[in-house]
């Protein structure tokens, strides 16, 4: 790949169907790019991105010795790579190429200025001829990947995920900071629209994750740092201790039941208790209790010692220290899941949290759930009774702009599905869901909304309340209009259910922030694309599975996490990563040690090291992306970055500041 | 047959009204089961963003029904489009002025009231209890109303903003 002393360019403008042409003269720039210095040939296309267009580039090259290509054409993130590699197939180094972006920098922008739009394309076409004229060739970065992978997140995502990766012949550490896999999904009773018993379908699957000779399952977990890139992330795990020798347990449950406190329950949302050594729940995996240190009067007055005194098998362990586990994987899968929006505090009108009896849709879950605290009998929280007459309102928080301005994707057929609950198990009950639109898309869930919908106990309003209220003797009532029969409705419900707006789970905000993930305005993962690469984030080796890239239902969450499972595979079987060459690189011979560099790196790829009793920067090249902060801030000009050095950007600025 | 056009109302209300748009509206009803006036009312809250945004502005107005709102924001506050039917109200009051509609006429002589006396009443106000007794202010030990000391540059000042006697 050797490159003549002489540069000459070869400048291919293409009309992107009339995406371009319909807007800028294309004509107008090739005459005009023509005219540039070094420039051998310009020639334009109505799609150069397809093989003929690809195939005019390779032959200019081959037939009249291009050494420097300019692509007028959309932004580089869409088809830099693809040019790239048709470089290479003409036998040219790949990054010998600069793209001018006369798509989403003009035609689209100044679709009603024809003419100022040409004139703005023939500046950029010209300023990248002047850095093309300076570009020098590059070698792509490759080097080895671990063949292993995280998986942050034990819902059903999660271990989705893991168990993909783990059948394809990786390992997988599996990470969940509750004391049990299982998620949200758990806590559910049934699923819509087959109304298939949650528990019953996912704990088999918990159970193949224990068992899996591939998967090493840290529970009670928490992800602490992650260091690294692609293909080598270095992660801290913390490990907190559950105060029980899990190699000894056999779970066999004697020390909760010898357990004299009791405190309210995390897994069933504050409706029942639990003791102090516990199981979450029945089905745990791992099934081995933990000690709720915060609660336990041994710990707190070193007394009581219950659970040791009866363990038959010695297991209790009250010096267990919090453990931190440094393991090094290729590859990284977020599935962090999902929380319940804090209706309690940001919208009182409902009366969540003042009234016993308005409850949201996870929590009647729990109440009807056979392992929740009612054993499966649905009794409202105020007074322990059967509900007979049940509210059950949609789009509490969601959908409002001054609340979560994103629909939750599941709360009007879980909507439905709970007024199946109700009168299924309390067939004199009265249901009225107020709805906005019902949203049944998936597959399945229109016939079980039009099943619902023909029960006569169950009643659908079209329309929003705005208030709950509660009278002197603490009863219920609303007022909401109904559009379908054009009346204002008073409500005298005995059990008000929300089915609350869905936002990340808290500890995405770390997770992150460590990663340096980007995150949409709603706070959910951003993916690399909306379409085309909805698994994939803007960190490379980091993919995305379920409810942490945005609400969805059960089916969406597990297709997704199968996804980004084989996007993990490929690329921990392809065993190597490559890396565009972009990065920044040290002068050393220049470099004064300074240090104003090594703060300034976002990704901590700069290190000072000695060198002649003083000491220089060195990139580590790997970590680096190439953001060109040092470079910027380097005082002696030792530091420079990879295809945007002083000499080849100053020309193209030149270009665009003096004008044509 | 009703055909639905835009027309130059809708613009005037964007004009007084800034971001709170009726356009953004999804008819979720929620001003509507709110609204302490919709119980009396023939046009509803979320009818009158609808119509107002489909250009049947004018029936609204015709109705007279935008003078009924009685100002409680409840619909803004706890709207969540942000269009806020009240705004959408007061922008059809202020456009009903200026094509000449008049409003019920205890309005029109509580407005020519401000104007001459600088209060609503040209007497200090009773209170109506719920058992429709008239009692005085004083009596609930709530502070008497206070008029303009100075009339003519009170006048003045509402005059700057465009407040007009209605005849």
């Amino acid at each position: 790949m050797k490159v003549a002393e002489e540069p000459k360019v070869g400048v291919y403008v293409c009309h992107c169907g009339v995406n371009i042409a319909s807007v800028v003269n294309v004509k107008a720039v090739v005459e005009y790019a023509s005219t540039l210095p070094n420039v051998e040939v310009a020639k334009d296309y109505p799609f150069m991105c397809s093989d003929p267009g690809q195939n005019i580039v390779i032959e200019d090259i081959k037939s009249k010795g291009l050494n420097r290509i300019v692509v007028a054409s959309c932004s580089p993130r869409m088809h830099e790579p693809t040019f790239r590699k048709a470089l290479e197939r003409a036998g040219l180094n790949p990054y010998l190429l600069e793209m001018a972006n006369i798509r989403e920098h003009c035609s689209w922008v100044h679709e009603k200025q024809p003419q100022e739009a040409t004139e703005k394309a023939k500046d950029l076409v010209a300023a990248a001829v002047a850095k093309a004229r300076m570009l020098k060739p590059l070698e792509t970065i490759k080097m080895p990947a671990v063949k292993r992978a995280l998986v942050i997140g034990g819902g059903v995502a999660g271990i989705r995920a893991a168990l993909d990766i783990a059948n394809s012949g990786f390992e997988v550490y599996l990470v969940e900071t509750r004391p049990s896999i299982g998620g949200n999904m758990a806590r559910l009773d049934k699923t819509f629209p087959t109304l298939d018993c949650s528990q019953c379908i996912l704990t088999p699957m918990m159970v193949e994750v224990a068992q899996h000779p591939n998967i090493k399952l840290l529970t009670y977990s928490e992800v602490k740092s992650i260091d690294g890139s692609v293909g080598n992330f270095t992660v801290k795990i913390l490990k907190k201790p559950r105060y029980v020798k899990e190699d000894v347990c056999t779970g066999c449950g004697v020390c909760e039941q010898k357990c004299p406190y009791t405190v309210p329950s995390e897994f069933n949302l504050g409706l029942g208790k639990r003791k102090v050594i516990y199981f979450e729940f029945p089905q745990a995996v791992p099934l081995k209790p933990v000690l709720d240190r915060e609660n336990c009067v041994y710990f707190k007055k070193g007394t009581c010692r219950a659970c040791e005194k009866f363990c038959p098998t010695k297991a209790i362990d009250y010096t267990q220290q919090p453990q931190e586990i440094t393991v090094d994987v290729g590859a990284i899968i977020l599935a962090t899941g999902y929380g319940l929006y804090d209706v309690k505090s940001k919208m009182p009108e409902y009366r969540y949290g003042l009234s016993k009896n308005v409850i949201t849709g996870l929590e009647l879950e729990r109440l009807t759930s056979a392992t929740g605290p009612t054993k499966g009998h649905i009794l409202r929280p105020g007074d322990k009774k059967e509900p007979k007459d049940v509210a059950i309102i949609l789009c509490v928080g969601s959908r409002d702009e001054k609340h979560l301005d994103y629909c939750c994707r599941f709360g009007c057929v879980a909507g439905i599905k709970h007024a199946y609950y109700i009168v299924s198990h309390i067939p004199d009950a009265r249901v009225t869901i107020c709805y906005t639109d019902i949203r049944a898309f998936g597959k399945g869930y229109e016939d079980f909304y039009a099943r619902i919908r023909s029960l006569d106990n169950v009643q659908f309003i079209r329309g929003r309340p705005m208030e709950v209220f509660e009278d002197s003797n603490g009863s219920l009532y609303f007022d909401v209009f109904d559009q379908n029969t054009n009346r204002l409705i008073r409500l005298n419900p005995d059990l008000v259910v929300l089915e609350t707006g869905v936002v990340p789970d808290p500890s995405f905000e770390q997770i992150a922030t460590v990663l340096k993930c980007s995150r949409g305005p709603d706070g959910f993962a951003l993916e690399l694309h909306p379409k085309l690469r909805p698994t994939e984030t803007s960190v490379d080796g980091v993919f995305l599975a379920g409810v942490v890239q945005g609400p969805k239902d059960i089916p969406d969450t597990v297709a997704q996490a199968g996804a980004a499972a084989a996007s993990a595979i490929a690329l921990l079987s392809r065993g190597e990563v490559e890396s565009v060459p972009n990065v920044a690189s040290v002068n050393q011979e220049l470099c004064s040690g300074c240090g104003v560099c090594e703060p300034i790196c976002p990704y901590t790829a700069i290190v000072l090291e000695a060198r002649n009793g003083g000491r220089v920067a060195k990139v580590e090249a790997t970590k680096c992306k190439g953001c060109g902060a040092c470079a910027a801030a380097c005082p002696s000009g030792a530091m420079t970055q990879l295809g945007f050095e002083d000499k080849q950007i100053i020309p193209q600025l030149e270009v665009l500041a003096k004008g044509r | 047959m009703q055909t639905y056009a835009q027309t130059d109302i809708l613009d005037a209300v964007r004009g007084v009204i800034g971001d709170h748009r009726p356009e953004a509206c999804y008819q979720c009803m929620k001003c509507t089961s709110g609204c302490p006036a919709a119980k009396v009312s023939e046009y509803k809250p979320h009818m009158m963003v609808i119509l107002t945004k489909a250009g049947l502005a004018e029936e609204v107005m015709k109705s007279g029904i935008i003078w009924a709102c009685s100002m409680c924001l409840k619909c803004k506050e706890y709207c969540p489009q942000d269009v806020a039917p009240f705004d959408v109200v007061t922008a059809l009051k202020n456009v009903a002025i200026s094509k000449g509609y008049r409003p019920p006429e205890m309005l029109v002589g509580m407005s020519n009231n401000v104007l001459d006396y600088g209060c609503i009443m040209d007497k200090p106000m009773t209170i109506t209890t719920t058992d429709f007794e008239e009692v005085s202010r004083k009596s609930l030990g709530l502070p008497d109303i206070v008029h303009p000391k100075d009339m003519e540059q009170f006048k003045k000042t509402v005059a700057r903003f465009g407040f007009r006697r209605l005849s």
